[in-house]
């Protein structure tokens, strides 16, 4: 998925859309966007939109700490919990370092942002806050398809990936403002 | 909001932490001793017999801990059928499904007399005749077992990269020696206390001056944890700086962990005169303190390890 | 296209769209089917409306499982919203299944603003309205009661009701938002205009922040707009979201927009920038307002506004350049000035000057059906007009509205009488205003919330408690609900069916108003059922000769059952090709699809525009004499206090959602904005309680230091600090701004002034 810094306000429909279409409990979130107000160097002023949810890492620190598998990676790259396995140690919350996870209130498994797998994906449909989001922040799609809208935003667009020092290899891709600069 | 807190891992886990490498250390240093001349034999010294009991009991009593900490506990039996090699927690399971059982046979073996001769478990002097006679054997694969089990609560930390504090190869050597401290206090306090007669003073000096030594290790190796995190610099470096000075929990640190439990049992053993140090009081107010320092170092690193992460 | 469908076979269709199924029945219609609703389960229904979380009405298809709402998006057929909505359209169903909704009709029990309460049945809250409505009228005279709607969803039931019922004194909540500009718009264009921010190269806009205060269609255009390399001059005192993604922010001093305005105009005209050959044609009243504008140099203005001399002068050349496809942004809430007005007047008549009038990129006039029609030959086929069902005639009323709208020398006389000057309603609860000649006893409130929303809620508490009756149509027990008499609960929009309605912008357009998406919970009804029932219990059913909306809507379009079904099925339709009157490929289209209006074709290849646009007002000259542009410096606040001003959260809107669980959890409390220098010198720090005062109240709140705002400055979002228990999410949390606001009424225009003078303490 592709966050375009530029594009987004901060409107939050995205994590409504979330909350509406997973039906998620009113204490958690699968996905918030965060907005900092920030000062560049040359004194003007700016908003950084950071999306919180998760990054879908390739090289995933939950999916290798988790001891029964029920943390792994589906044949599409997306990140999943298996709640049949998993026995709640919240190893994988621990090892997340984007705090993507959260405790479900209800199934007390580690949950998180799945891209709308299970809801849907499964029916052709595109996640909802792709669906939803006003000015065309998020783009969604197949890295793997040459074609794909999103492979062609990548070579358009400049991007980078939160804390790619780590080694986790994210698949969601931040462009950054035009003004000012990356605090990565 | 709470689902951002970095703190995931409550005291439980420390607690847990602390009685792993409680029990390993307990059973190494039986074992060390019963290897010595002298005590090689039964009846065991009070320190061996100690350790055999403090060893199942500790682990048993942590991993209760462990079960009700889960979100959802009922369905722990999964971590026994289910593996991730890749998992330090899985390689975990496995060393504790065998440390279990190993560190009861050394049990029944130290006790075959109470348990089964003497006392009415009868049916388990077969089982303990097998502990006894394969000696031994038996001994050393605890010893590997219970190096993995002390050195595995560090590992277990170390493998998330989303902590600086926590992510560095120095933890697990440093939990290891702060849980063979722990397990030589615990066998001092135990044995001279409630195995008062067979406990011989010469063994008990001897662990004593091996803790010391051990307690040199762990100032070591704490200090390179935080030298190391200074030299890594940029968020790194912010977060040693963090957990060294911010609030209680670095309080905890340098009053706790270094001051009561490290420099305090050095200070007095070099401090006080011969007669004093080596009085059955003061080696069990030094192993207490001793713990003491030893559950706040868990404490410690599972808390500001969470806490402060660059 | 639809097919011809017979009355009989249509009306089995059920209100809603039908089942996914049962729309492939209906050949070649947008709604079905993306494939992805294919795997939707059978009984999954999905269903085109409009939102109604807040007046951008944005076009939604809702889906619906097993009859429970599932899920919201925009609709997919409407081109200029792309299928999107925002964190409050998304939020729809979670105002439907509210445990705090409001589903029975409830009567105060104790004095007004206690919060006793007890249930009452449909049929006693008519009855006890009706008498206490026939009592105000034996009394006083049913003028005296005020109705007010909500625009744009029970305007056409209770303004019906009302006028049956005898009362002239018919309102929308207009002058609390967007009024001065519809007036202006009507003085300068005689018509309303829309604006092409999409093709625009330059933009002005004067804290126009259609990103929070989110319109879709605006956002999404003017975001094309900077994809495009346009450039987008925010000139706000706040750092807004629009000021973050414009390509300049300049902190304009607070309710001094017009001076800015007015230099501007000086310079297009004193350095010839402006279109002297559309000028020529098109306008009327060039030399007044030369004249008018000369002693309003960029020196002069520089120092009311705030803004340099230099930069005014740049703007207005770079503005001339990209004309005509510039827009002078005349923005949404307009209630910076006393002057709204003049401002409005002033920014409209930029664009003309630089001919920047129906072309792409710049303004465009509003092209309703009846617009439409004028330029159509007898042959040509013509946009449908919407009917409206016949009524006796209304009683007729001999004595003024309480605004005078209507009477010959009547201030206002630009605003329209559906539309008044509500904010004067307050004032003539509590005083005889001047020419009208008696008070007003009573206040029958639509989906409006004057407590929250009308300058200043002291004021407004006054004036309810002061009236013998005051009913209150909402969804909750809103501000203004909490000092009612009765309570009716509306539905939320998602559990009613509206009229039909048409509109324009570059063609006429029709909607379907609002669909039912689900049943209504509880005991909730609509509008039209409730204003019609309502008027059956006083004998006034006459009024209302429909059985139910259905029924209405088949009224509505007539014979026309193709305009139905479209609207049914997909939302919205249009009529004819998009017209821009001076755009030679738009007119050529056009009679390339209606042969017969060539002859309105002009020998530039263009459409002559069909008024005269004014640049003086010869009857605001009459009138106030205002013909001509003038600034009056007005005295907002005392030299020892910072401006206080207001702005829309992208997750709240202004009046009523505030209590909605999941937008309540994303913000539920607004920080005051404070500039490091204030606050270093008020000695607050960020996150420190504060109370920000006035003469008119004392509100608690939290400090935000931030470089976002002026350092005479204090900013808050709007629409918080709730005083309804009820609410008991967001009840008594953060400022509650309506308060801190002065009562005026604007000049000529009736806006409330969203700019006062306050201090701030640490608290």
């Amino acid at each position: 998925m592709v966050h375009d810094n530029n594009l987004c306000i901060g409107c939050q429909a995205c994590n409504v859309a979330c909350r509406s279409e997973n039906k998620i409990p009113d204490s958690v979130y699968r996905l918030q966007v965060w907005v900092k107000q920030e000062e560049y160097p040359n004194g003007s002023l700016g908003y950084e939109y950071h999306r919180q949810s998760c990054v879908h890492c390739e090289n995933t620190p939950c999916v290798s700490v988790c001891p029964t598998k029920a943390s792994h990676v589906n044949e599409d790259g997306i990140v999943l919990v298996d709640n049949d396995l998993c026995v709640g140690c919240l190893y994988c919350v621990a090892a997340c370092p984007y705090q993507a996870r959260y405790v479900h209130p209800v199934t007390k498994a580690p949950d998180k942002c799945t891209f709308c797998h299970e809801s849907r994906l499964s029916r052709g449909e595109e996640p909802a806050c792709v669906t939803v989001c006003p000015t065309e922040a998020l783009v969604f799609g197949d890295l793997l398809d040459p074609k794909s809208k999103i492979n062609k935003v990548l070579s358009e667009r400049v991007t980078y990936r939160q804390k790619e020092r780590l080694g986790t290899k994210p698949k969601m891709y931040i462009v950054p403002n035009h003004k000012g600069g990356i605090n990565s | 909001m709470e689902q951002y807190n970095t703190v995931v891992w409550h005291w439980p886990i420390a607690v847990y932490l602390f009685l792993a490498g409680l029990s390993a250390g307990a059973i190494i240093s039986a074992i060390v001793v019963k290897w010595m001349k002298g005590n090689d034999v039964s009846p065991w010294d009070g320190i061996i017999k100690a350790g055999a009991i403090l060893a199942p009991v500790t682990i048993g009593a942590g991993l209760c801990l462990l079960i009700f900490d889960l979100t959802r506990p009922l369905m722990f039996w999964k971590l026994l059928i289910h593996y991730n090699f890749g998992s330090v927690m899985t390689i975990g399971v496995l060393a504790l499904f065998a440390y279990m059982p190993v560190s009861i046979l050394f049990l029944l073996g130290v006790f075959k007399k109470e348990l089964a001769v003497d006392g009415p478990f009868k049916f388990l002097a077969p089982i303990a005749d097998l502990a006894l006679n394969y000696g031994k054997a038996l001994e050393a694969i605890t010893l590997v077992l219970a190096v993995g089990v002390g050195a595995y609560t560090g590992f277990l930390l170390s493998a998330m990269n989303s902590y600086p504090l926590l992510n560095t190869p120095v933890l697990p050597a440093l939990f290891l020696a702060s849980g063979v401290s722990a397990g030589i206090s615990a066998n001092l306090v135990v044995g001279l206390l409630f195995f008062t007669h067979s406990t011989k003073d010469a063994n008990v000096s001897y662990l004593h001056g091996l803790d010391v030594k051990v307690i040199f290790a762990e100032l070591f190796f704490i200090f390179i944890l935080f030298v190391g995190m200074m030299y890594q610099g940029g968020a790194t470096a912010h977060a040693g700086a963090a957990a060294l000075g911010t609030g209680g929990l670095s309080t905890l640190l340098w009053v706790g962990v270094i001051g009561l439990g490290l420099l305090l049992p050095i200070g007095l053993n070099f401090a006080l005169p011969h007669g004093v140090k080596h009085s059955h009081a003061f080696v069990i107010f030094n192993a207490l303190i001793v713990l003491v320092g030893v559950l706040a170092l868990r404490y410690y690193m599972l808390y500001a390890g969470q806490t402060f992460v660059g | 296209m639809t097919q011809m469908l017979s009355r009989r076979s249509f009306l089995k269709l059920s209100s809603t769209a039908a089942a996914v199924a049962g729309l492939s029945s209906i050949p070649g219609t947008l709604g079905a089917m993306e494939e992805a609703k294919k795997q939707y389960k059978g009984n999954t229904k999905f269903t085109p409306s409009i939102c109604e979380m807040c007046t951008s009405s944005c076009t939604i298809e809702a889906r619906v499982e097993d009859g429970k709402g599932m899920f919201i998006r925009g609709n997919p057929a409407d081109k200029s919203r792309g299928g999107k909505v925002c964190a409050r359209g998304s939020s729809g169903f979670n105002q439907l299944y509210d445990p705090q909704r409001l589903v029975k009709p409830i009567m105060r029990v104790g004095e007004r603003g206690e919060g006793k309460w007890k249930e009452v049945s449909w049929d006693e809250a008519y009855t006890f309205i009706a008498k206490k409505l026939e009592d105000i009228k034996q009394k006083y005279g049913a003028h005296t009661v005020a109705f007010t709607a909500r625009s744009g969803w029970n305007k056409t039931w209770f303004h019906n009701l009302a006028q049956a019922y005898g009362s002239h004194n018919l309102f929308g909540h207009e002058a609390t938002c967007p009024l001065a500009y519809d007036l202006a718009m009507d003085d300068v264009f005689e018509g309303g205009i829309s604006r092409d921010f999409g093709k625009a190269k330059y933009i002005i806009n004067l804290s126009h922040n259609v990103f929070e205060g989110i319109v879709i269609s605006y956002a999404r255009q003017y975001m094309d707009a900077l994809a495009h390399g346009a450039k987008v001059i925010s000139l706000d005192p706040r750092f807004s979201t629009m000021a973050a993604k414009a390509t300049e922010w300049h902190p304009i001093k607070p309710g001094h927009d017009l001076p800015f305005v007015l230099a501007f105009i000086n310079v297009l005209i004193n350095e010839n920038l402006y279109n002297k050959k559309f000028v020529e044609k098109y306008c009327e009243g060039f030399e007044e307002l030369k004249a008018s504008v000369a002693e309003y140099t960029p020196e002069k203005m520089a120092v009311e506004c705030d803004i340099p001399a230099d930069t005014i002068k740049r703007m207005a050349r770079e503005f001339a350049k990209a004309a005509p496809k510039a827009i002078f942004d005349f923005c949404h809430r307009v209630t910076l000035t006393p002057q709204e007005l003049e401002l409005r007047r002033a920014i409209m008549m930029c664009n003309a000057l630089v001919g920047a009038i129906e072309q792409e990129g710049g303004y465009y006039l509003n092209k309703s059906a009846a617009f439409y029609n004028k330029y159509l030959g007898e042959n040509d086929p013509k946009a449908p007009v919407l009917k409206k069902p016949k009524t006796p005639a209304y009683p007729k009323v001999e004595v003024p509205r309480i605004d005078r709208i209507g009477e010959k020398d009547s201030e206002f006389f630009l605003c329209k009488k559906g539309n008044g000057i509500v904010t004067l309603v307050p004032h003539a609860a509590l005083n005889e205003l001047p020419g009208v000649g008696y008070k007003l006893h009573g206040w029958f409130i639509a989906r409006n919330n004057p407590v929250m929303t009308q300058s200043n809620t002291e004021n407004v508490i006054k004036a309810l408690k002061a009236m013998d009756l005051v009913v209150v149509f909402d969804i909750q027990v809103s501000d203004t609900a909490w000092f009612a008499d009765i309570v009716l609960p509306d539905t939320t929009y998602l559990e009613r069916d509206e009229e039909f309605t048409a509109s324009g912008s570059k063609n006429p357009s029709y909607g379907v108003g609002r669909q039912k998406v689900v049943e209504p919970i509880g005991e909730c009804r609509p509008g039209w059922r409730v204003a019609k029932e309502l008027a059956e219990k006083m004998g006034l059913g006459a009024y209302f000769p429909y059985k139910d909306i259905e029924d209405y809507r088949l009224q509505q379009v007539g014979d026309n059952l193709d305009l139905l079904a479209k609207l049914k099925a997909t939302g919205s339709a249009s009529f004819g090709v998009p017209l821009l009157l001076q755009d030679k490929k738009s007119v050529a289209e056009f009679v390339k699809k209606f042969p017969s209006a060539a002859s309105k074709v002009n020998e530039e290849g263009t459409i002559d525009l069909p008024h005269k646009i004014k640049l003086f007002s010869p009857e605001l000259e009459t009138v106030s004499k205002k013909g001509a542009l003038h600034y009056e410096p007005y005295k907002y606040k005392e030299a020892d206090e910072l401006y206080f001003i207001n702005g829309k959260s992208a997750v709240r809107t202004n009046g009523h959602n505030g209590n909605n669980a999941w937008l309540n959890n994303l913000l539920d409390d607004a920080a005051v904005w404070i500039h490091p220098k204030t606050a270093e010198r008020l000695g607050i720090k960020n996150g420190d309680k504060i109370e920000v005062y006035n003469k008119y109240a004392t509100q608690k709140g939290k400090a935000l230091v931030t470089k976002g705002v002026r350092e005479d400055t204090v900013f808050a979002y709007f629409g918080f600090g709730h005083i309804s228990k009820d609410l008991k999410r967001a009840y008594g949390k953060g400022v509650n701004s309506n308060s801190l606001y002065s009562p005026l009424v604007s000049p000529n225009s009736g806006m409330n002034l969203h700019v006062v003078g306050v201090k701030v303490k640490k608290a």
